[in-house]
């Protein structure tokens, strides 16, 4: 390719597509973009291909667009989403908390699940870094310390609905009670492991979220595409 | 206001309705705001404070209380949360509060706000364990929730403030329907009972406690201690009459008084036994407290009388709120002192025992009998030349602290009262100061050589002041301090005062050396803030500290005098119409500029140290809002940096808004 094509990178998941020489965007999405001749629609769409690569968990189309743009994937997107939270109550990673919190999510406060769930990453870090140095720590023996900011924890994780991280706490305070050592590090392993994955879906969730209320929103004039 | 305007203005958006609601409350009557307040959109419309240190859960209740249709509050610090409640009395119907916080406990919160504003106390928390709910009971949470908290259980939060207020009636019924001669010679089994039960349930006592003094205070002209629904005209029980009342029961010895005997002693027209046994059965109770609390507790500040000594270190929060009224001690003791003087010399001496009476149950055994206080009557007399030295102090710093609550004029009132709770709490100072005050303003007429006595008596106006500041310091100290103690204080406060008055204009001694300096609590100073009004009042305070020459020396004195403020702070609803006046007049007080400044030497915090009154005022509202801000960027900086970082790839996304991306397809 002519275009230097090192400023983004194409869908990975797209192998095998054909781009088109100038754009360097997929043949089909050129072809349907040449078509309308809107040379502001095509940078738009350049633009939306470069950057939506860089971020995960987004359903692209065959033009490797996101199907949000189409209009058409608001049904789809909310089938994600459900069927992610339905696995993770499965799982028993949050319970019915977390519906609750979503419920409080109205128009006077239209991004509170998130808000509140990025307050609570922002925390949770702090104080399994807190716990993490205590433990680490050779002389450790500060066990009511760790026992407050597991409380704390155990706290906010309970609020927002994470079921499977309290009840690592649970166990993790009962180790540290018992002036544990070797169980407090075993529990906040667990914890850290626990927690990552929870962020990771929460993430995805998030992001199934924005592009359905993006989808949800657009509008496209009649087109033949 | 500019402070509470300013403290709005920081506060979280959401809760800024709330703010304004306490401003508006704020101007009215305290009792009155409240119970309207309360009683208008019931349970909609409940006025909640919820400290947590929790941003997650802070904000998660937030909403959920929001949606309940509750004004909500939050902060994240329970020092800021306390001063809140302190500045906006009324404002608030109920407090949630977590267990574990890092800049102080839940419990102690809960038993300050307890102590000092009796409203109902919600704990919680992530510990749902059996041990840890017992706490909670024992330290007398109104109930204990167990996060994660649904919306169900906050919805039901308001049966805690109805519960609250009602059991408050009840016991105001009750303690009037106490009459009879025979029920009084049992009248201290009664009490004990009273009392133990009382202590039992300790949220609801305090209720009680408090609610009834309040309520005997509120209702001016009302009295429904007759068992019967007859409605007798008020008994206001004045320092006057207090002081006869005290001299009679002195008389016939403790043990022996009994209304009807009390009742002939005093020989005043129109007052019923019945109203003498509910007044008996609220000193005997307050005499317990007294006894309560003198164990436990180190050295006085004066020397030379054992119970003397004690007070001092019982009130190191007393005294930091008294620092303040380092300057207008002798002023006010010497109005106070000219007004005592004109008072019949029966009563001077039985006055003089309430001291006596005070400080000895300050000193007294934890439990010891609310007989002791006969025999401690003695020791003090013997002393008495020596009060002369020491009560002034104490009575002065009484006064400072109350000018400290610029708002209320009444100051040295005030002071006086705290004066003469020492050890006690003092619930009908309010009726008592307000004698004080208007006797005072002729005295000092008389009186030039005491500039100082002048604005002590100006300042002795305003009762609410000394009401608060004794609570303040009395609640911080006596955690545990039962809400009976609370109001038997009244009646000790309004006699004590004016013993002190008197001795203080005896000695005329500018110099307050009070053996015990303690060094405290420094919190004192901030506990007056909090219940100052606009925040003028904690600056005055701080500042009549260090203005005295003799500062340090009557800090000593605050602290005695301050720990009966938990019980005049029930009294504030008498003054409320003085408290709305003077509220406006205190930053003007010329006489206030007098009072010095913040006493360094008591080593106030320094948001708190101020220069100037102005300033200090300025300092006071500054300190204020640093104080609040503190807690607010905590509480919000979360959130938008959580947004920042997690939203790594949305914005960009976000760039591409709808109302972008269709306008290019709709052109």
């Amino acid at each position: 390719m002519s275009t230097p094509s090192q400023s983004f990178v194409t869908p990975s998941c797209r192998v095998g597509v054909r781009l088109h020489r100038r754009t360097n965007l997929p043949q089909q999405t050129a072809r349907g973009l040449t078509g309308y001749g809107d040379s502001r629609e095509v940078e738009l769409r350049l633009v939306v291909c470069r950057l939506v690569p860089l971020i995960p968990h987004i359903r692209l189309a065959k033009t490797g667009l996101p199907v949000w743009m189409l209009g058409l994937g608001a049904d789809r997107l909310r089938a994600d989403m459900n069927r992610l939270l339905a696995m993770l109550f499965h799982q028993g990673v949050l319970d019915e908390q977390f519906l609750q919190l979503q419920q409080l999510q109205d128009e006077s406060s239209p991004n509170f699940v998130s808000e509140v769930v990025n307050i609570y990453f922002h925390e949770s870090e702090k104080l399994l870094k807190n716990l993490r140095e205590l433990l680490m720590d050779r002389e450790f023996s500060d066990y009511k310390k760790m026992g407050t900011h597991l409380n704390q924890f155990m706290g906010s994780s309970s609020s927002i609905g994470a079921k499977r991280i309290r009840n690592v706490c649970v166990a993790f305070r009962a180790a540290s009670e018992h002036n544990n050592r070797a169980g407090c590090l075993r529990a906040l392993e667990v914890l850290e492991h626990e927690y990552c994955y929870l962020k990771n879906k929460l993430h995805e969730l998030f992001q199934i979220e924005q592009q359905r209320v993006l989808a949800a929103g657009v509008r496209y004039p009649m087109q033949n595409n | 206001m500019a402070a509470l305007q300013r403290v709005a203005q920081s506060s979280v958006s959401t809760t800024a309705s709330s703010y304004g609601s306490c401003k508006g409350g704020a101007t009215s009557s305290f009792s009155a705001a409240n119970e309207m307040a309360v009683s208008d959109r019931f349970p909609a419309g409940l006025r909640v404070l919820v400290v947590d240190d929790d941003t997650t859960c802070l904000r998660i209740l937030e909403v959920l209380l929001g949606r309940c249709a509750y004004q909500v509050t939050a902060c994240s610090q329970a020092t800021v949360a306390l001063n809140l409640l302190r500045e906006r009395k009324g404002c608030f119907d109920v407090v949630l509060s977590d267990v574990h916080m890092p800049d102080m406990d839940g419990f102690k919160l809960l038993e300050h706000v307890g102590l000092e504003m009796d409203l109902p106390v919600i704990m919680m928390s992530a510990d749902g364990r059996t041990s840890a709910v017992m706490q909670g009971i024992k330290h007398g949470a109104c109930d204990y929730l167990i996060k994660p908290i649904h919306e169900a259980e906050l919805k039901n939060i308001w049966q805690h403030v109805v519960r609250k207020k009602w059991n408050g009636n009840k016991e105001l019924d009750h303690s009037g329907s106490l009459e009879d001669n025979d029920r009084n010679k049992r009248g201290n089994s009664d009490v004990e009972y009273t009392s133990s039960v009382n202590e039992g349930t300790e949220v609801i006592l305090k209720g009680l406690k408090k609610r009834s003094n309040a309520k005997e205070d509120d209702d001016g002209d009302m009295e429904n201690d007759d068992p019967s629904t007859s409605k007798k005209p008020r008994v206001v029980w004045s320092v006057e009459l207090h002081q006869q009342f005290v001299s009679a029961v002195n008389q016939l010895g403790l043990d022996k008084a009994v209304p009807k005997r009390i009742l002939e002693l005093m020989n005043v027209p129109g007052l019923s036994r019945e109203n003498v046994a509910s007044h008996l059965q609220k000193f005997r109770l307050y005499l317990k407290r007294l006894a309560q609390q003198q164990s436990g507790i180190s050295n006085g500040f004066c020397g030379p009388v054992e119970s003397n000594g004690k007070l001092g270190s019982l009130s190191r929060f007393d005294i930091q709120a008294l620092a303040a009224s380092g300057q207008i001690p002798p002023q006010t003791l010497a109005v106070l002192q000219a007004e005592l003087l004109g008072q019949p010399a029966g009563n001077l001496v039985p006055a003089m025992d309430q001291p006596a009476i005070l400080h000895a149950s300050l000193q007294g055994p934890k439990r010891a009998p609310v007989e002791h206080g006969v025999p401690f009557v003695q020791p003090l007399i013997k002393c008495q030349s020596n009060v002369s030295k020491h009560f002034p102090q104490s009575i002065i710093p009484a006064e400072d602290v109350s000018s400290g609550f610029g708002s209320w004029r009444s100051n040295s009132l005030s002071t006086v009262a705290p004066s003469n709770n020492l050890g006690g709490l003092a619930t009908h100072n309010g009726s008592m100061l307000m004698d004080i005050m208007q006797q005072e303003p002729r005295q000092h007429k008389k009186t030039q050589q005491q500039s100082v006595l002048t604005e002590s008596s100006r300042l002795i106006n305003v009762q609410p002041s000394c009401l608060v500041v004794p609570a303040q310091s009395s609640t911080s100290f006596q955690a545990g301090n039962s809400p009976a103690s609370v109001n038997q204080s009244c009646s000790f406060n309004r006699s004590t005062v004016i013993d002190y008055s008197i001795l203080s204009a005896q000695s005329n001694n500018s110099s307050l050396n009070i053996g015990h300096i303690p060094t405290g609590n420094l919190k004192t100073p901030s506990i007056l803030d909090g219940y100052s009004a606009p925040g003028s009042v904690p600056s005055t305070s701080c500042s009549v500290n260090a203005g005295n020459n003799t500062s340090h020396q009557n800090s000593a004195v605050p602290f005695c005098d301050s720990r009966q403020l938990p019980g005049v702070l029930h009294d504030m609803s008498n003054i409320q119409g003085l408290y709305v006046d003077k509220s406006g007049e205190m930053l003007d007080q010329g006489p206030l500029r007098n009072l010095g400044f913040v006493g360094k030497e008591t080593g106030i915090p320094s948001q708190f140290a101020v220069d100037d009154f102005e300033s200090q005022v300025s300092n006071l509202n500054r300190g204020k809002i640093y104080v609040e801000n503190n807690g607010n960027p905590v509480k919000e900086e979360p959130s938008m940096n959580l947004v920042d970082n997690a939203k790594v790839g949305i914005p960009i996304l976000q760039e591409f808004s709808c109302s972008d991306f269709m306008s290019v397809f709709t052109e």
